[in-house]
């Protein structure tokens, strides 16, 4: 188990690091640099600042130093917020999206799951329905949702507030998780609901009903289980893109979070700042990955952890 | 047994229809402004059938517009990355060994790239150019097929025709080309009924962000933006561009489903 | 002693069929007009070759047999009809009162659940029992049918155990509820020629000692000697023949059984490498 987990978050390092340097080639083979926009900057004066940076020594040199700094856990500091580094600038960002991602998943799971579940038992109508309305879910994108959920209760219900962060108050949650959520509740339902089709076939499922086992025995116990199996799978990955903040939801709910700072570091060339957001999504998804399959482990006794 | 969705199949062809003929007969075109004619409601008069936007552009033409960038940009999109993929995954999946684990040990090092971000990036830092739009988008989606390739070819390079082929000395290149890659079209197909409609969102995303179609050239995700900049005061405006970018989401990946149940995965 | 057992007349049977029929949804008929009966603590074997609607009998029985099929005629298991019942009538007999034995030991269990866990929960479900309680009697019953530390069994999954160990405990499984009819379907086809035997005489056992009646489906006419009282021969969804076992098998009067047994005898002469 140990050996398991050690080995697993060593053989993440060698993949990082490819992220790392794919992202840094990339970012510099840009035309464009993190001053150009300021014009009206003296050519001495740009000039001193990029030596403040380093900006002014090669590429190697500056990738060297960028990696030193980084097996500190120092992403350096940000081009577009002079003053920040970008270790605080994501410290004070990141619990805005872990916040909302995390309820958006734990909604999308308390209501994908059983709904999943259910639509599968029932069969017929109510599996068509469920698939249905599923499948709308995924086709209707946040960037669709959000304006509308807006629109009904900020605007002319006027039930909730239509953005803000409002320091992490629930009444500004509400709006954004939901929009977030739809999506995910629509890939979860999905999801539980092919699986639990499938596992219903299964000859372990008659020998369940032979047995005389009541309905919340026959669908939790004995169906869900391996059901759940590939959702855990699809979760992973899915956490981990969910708390690093979507760009649509802060921008259209004015939330201070990082998902912005993909777009908005790209836009001003802003190096360190893409660099690091990049970091943290990779290490979350090594992260989520592991946890799923250890998760997957302990639901499936016949998946053998490896490597 | 699983019959194609009629419902999903002819709203698909009447969008596609739309998209290719409104365009042709409207007397309007998408981009000049007609300022005697802002903000009209939908209206015979002037044939504005839903009537205009801000600067007095018909809305069905832009809608039409908006679906022919949305389908000519996933199709697009999705043959980048089927060719990128199919060659990356058969070649791997029927080679093996060493080839095999360094070209999907680099599919796993891209699969840990957040993809919309890249893709966010790589439209920022080299231009805001349609082409590029789905040359990066295709770059960025062909991990999934060159799994799913490397999978099938694995499967079918123990087959016995493949290895008849091999005794008979035939070119490990013609074997590819001949004997396995058309035994890929199933899973190809699948494949692309559904991802056209991911590409579709995806490309609908970057230009609500401002990063795909260019002013006055218009798609879905333009339109979504600006209708969600106007909708307290013009809502068809964010209902229009939503209705029929979920319509057609949804048709595809309803197609796609069967497809997929039929082909049996 | 098993005489006595086969002299068992229609009115005392456990279970009395009178033109039981199984139709499927489309309406085609799977079990056509079958009256049978089987008495208390007697093994009756059911016979013939695949598709001949022996497993959609025991199946039917427990209403598991497909989606949409519904039985007519008449099927009296101790006074409950069975033919044409709903979903309550036969919850209230599965498990319970009618258990039955699947022919593939590892596809049967739940991969995901520990063998303590879907051995207590027929406890739990039937008996009342919980926790230690039903730990303890799951422990029995494991030792009951021959298997070696029944604690540390408990904690395994299935597919830890090997084939013949997880039929075993399919079988302590499924007799846990103590019930009146145990219905096995192929109970031995898929096990190695040992083990088969260990089986059989498990299920004569638990006729001897419990007085179960068992319904035993198999294609093995050498099953069918070793245990069973009498015997019912079956083809395309109908009784073809029955029978007291001994005199069925040296001396079989239909022609359709004649061909059966001599199908049989066929193969067993032949020398099939293994």
């Amino acid at each position: 188990m140990w050996r398991f987990l050690l080995s697993r978050l060593l053989s993440a390092v060698p993949t990082l690091l490819a992220i790392v340097t794919l992202a840094f080639i990339l970012l510099r083979a840009a035309p464009g640099g993190p001053f150009d926009s300021e014009k009206e900057l003296l050519p001495a004066v740009r000039e001193r600042i990029e030596r403040s940076y380093h900006l002014d020594e090669p590429l190697p040199a500056q990738y060297l130093r960028y990696m030193g700094q980084l097996s500190r856990g120092d992403l350096g500091p940000s081009f577009q917020y002079p003053d920040k580094r970008v270790n605080e600038l994501i410290a004070q960002g990141f619990p805005v999206d872990l916040a909302i991602g995390g309820f958006a998943l734990l909604l999308a799971c308390a209501i994908g799951i059983p709904l999943g579940a259910w639509a599968a038992w029932r069969g017929g109508g109510a599996d068509r329905l469920a698939g249905g309305l599923a499948l709308l879910g995924i086709s209707v994108p946040v960037y669709i949702t959000a304006p509308l959920l807006i629109l009904l209760f900020a605007v002319t219900l006027q039930w909730l507030p239509a953005g803000g962060w409002g320091e992490g108050a629930a009444r500004n949650l509400v709006l954004p998780v939901l929009a977030m959520a739809l999506p995910y509740i629509a890939y979860v339902t999905r999801i539980v609901q092919s699986g639990v089709q499938a596992t219903l076939q299964q000859p372990f499922m008659r020998t369940a009903r032979a047995k005389g086992l009541g309905t919340g025995a026959l669908l939790f116990r004995h169906a869900l289980r391996p059901a759940l199996v590939p959702l855990v799978a699809f979760l992973g990955p899915a956490a981990a893109g969910a708390i690093t903040g979507s760009i649509v939801i802060e921008s259209t709910f004015g939330l201070p979070g990082i998902g912005r700072f993909f777009v908005e570091g790209a836009f001003n060339r802003d190096y360190t700042l893409v660099m690091g957001v990049t970091i943290l999504y990779g290490l979350l998804i090594v992260v989520a990955n592991l946890l799923a399959d250890l998760v997957n482990a302990l639901l499936d006794p016949r998946v053998r952890l490896q490597q | 047994m699983s019959a194609l969705p009629r419902v999903s199949v002819v709203l698909l062809l009447v969008l596609v229809a739309g998209a290719i003929v409104v365009p042709w007969i409207s007397p309007h075109d998408y981009f000049t402004p007609d300022w005697d004619a802002t903000d009209l409601p939908p209206t015979f008069a002037g044939w504005h059938l839903l009537g205009t936007d801000d600067l007095g552009r018909d809305l069905l033409v832009r809608l039409a517009w908006s679906c022919r960038i949305s389908l000519l940009v996933a199709l697009a999109a999705s043959l980048i990355s089927l060719t990128i993929g199919v060659a990356w995954g058969a070649v791997a999946g029927y080679r093996g060994g060493r080839v095999d684990a360094f070209m999907m040990r680099t599919v796993d090092v891209l699969y840990s790239v957040p993809f919309t971000p890249l893709v966010v990036v790589l439209t920022v830092l080299f231009g805001r150019d349609l082409v590029l739009l789905f040359v990066a988008i295709g770059a960025v989606s062909w991990l999934d097929v060159a799994r799913m390739v490397r999978a099938q070819t694995q499967g079918l390079a123990q087959r016995e025709f493949v290895i008849a082929a091999e005794v008979a000395g035939v070119h490990p290149a013609a074997i590819l080309w001949r004997h396995i890659a058309p035994n890929l079209a199933g899973v190809v197909i699948v494949w692309l009924t559904l991802t056209i409609p991911t590409v579709i969102l995806t490309e609908a995303f970057l230009s609500y962000l401002g990063l795909g179609a260019q002013s006055p050239l218009t798609s879905l995700g333009v339109m979504l933006a600006d209708g969600a900049a106007q909708m307290r005061s013009r809502p068809l405006l964010l209902l229009c561009p939503a209705l029929v970018l979920i319509a057609l989401v949804y048709c595809c990946n309803r197609i796609g489903d069967v497809l997929r149940a039929r082909h049996g995965n | 002693m098993s005489c006595g057992h086969a002299m068992a007349t229609e009115s005392t049977a456990l279970l009395c069929a009178r033109g039981y029929s199984l139709r499927r949804a489309d309406g085609m008929p799977v079990l056509q007009e079958l009256s049978f009966h089987l008495g208390r603590g007697e093994i009756l074997g059911v016979v013939g070759e695949s598709g001949s609607g022996k497993t959609q009998l025991l199946l039917s029985l427990l209403g598991l047999a497909m989606r949409g099929a519904c039985s007519g005629g008449s099927c009296r298991f101790d006074g409950v009809e069975l033919a044409g019942a709903g979903e309550p009538v036969y919850r209230s007999q599965r498990g319970k009162r009618i258990a039955m034995l699947f022919q593939d030991p590892l596809l049967s269990w739940n991969p995901c659940l520990t063998i303590r866990t879907q051995l207590t929960e027929v406890l739990h479900a039937h008996c009342g029992l919980r926790g230690r309680a039903a730990d303890a009697r799951a422990a029995e019953a494991l030792a009951a049918v021959g298997l070696a530390q029944p604690q540390r069994l408990l904690r395994q999954y299935p597919h830890e155990l090997s084939g013949g160990m997880r039929q075993r405990a399919m079988l302590a499984m499924a007799v846990l509820a103590e019930p009146d009819l145990l219905l096995a379907d192929e109970p031995t086809t898929a096990l190695d020629a040992t083990t088969q035997l260990a089986i059989l005489d498990l299920l004569a056992r638990l006729r001897r000692e419990r007085g179960m009646s068992i319904l035993l489906v198999t294609h093995d006419l050498g099953v069918v000697a070793r245990v069973a009282d009498r015997v019912m021969v079956m083809r395309s969804g109908q009784i073809v023949e029955t029978g007291e076992v001994g005199t069925m098998l040296r001396q079989p009067a239909g022609g359709y059984a004649r061909a059966l047994l001599a199908a049989a005898q066929q193969l067993e002469r032949r020398e099939f490498p293994q």
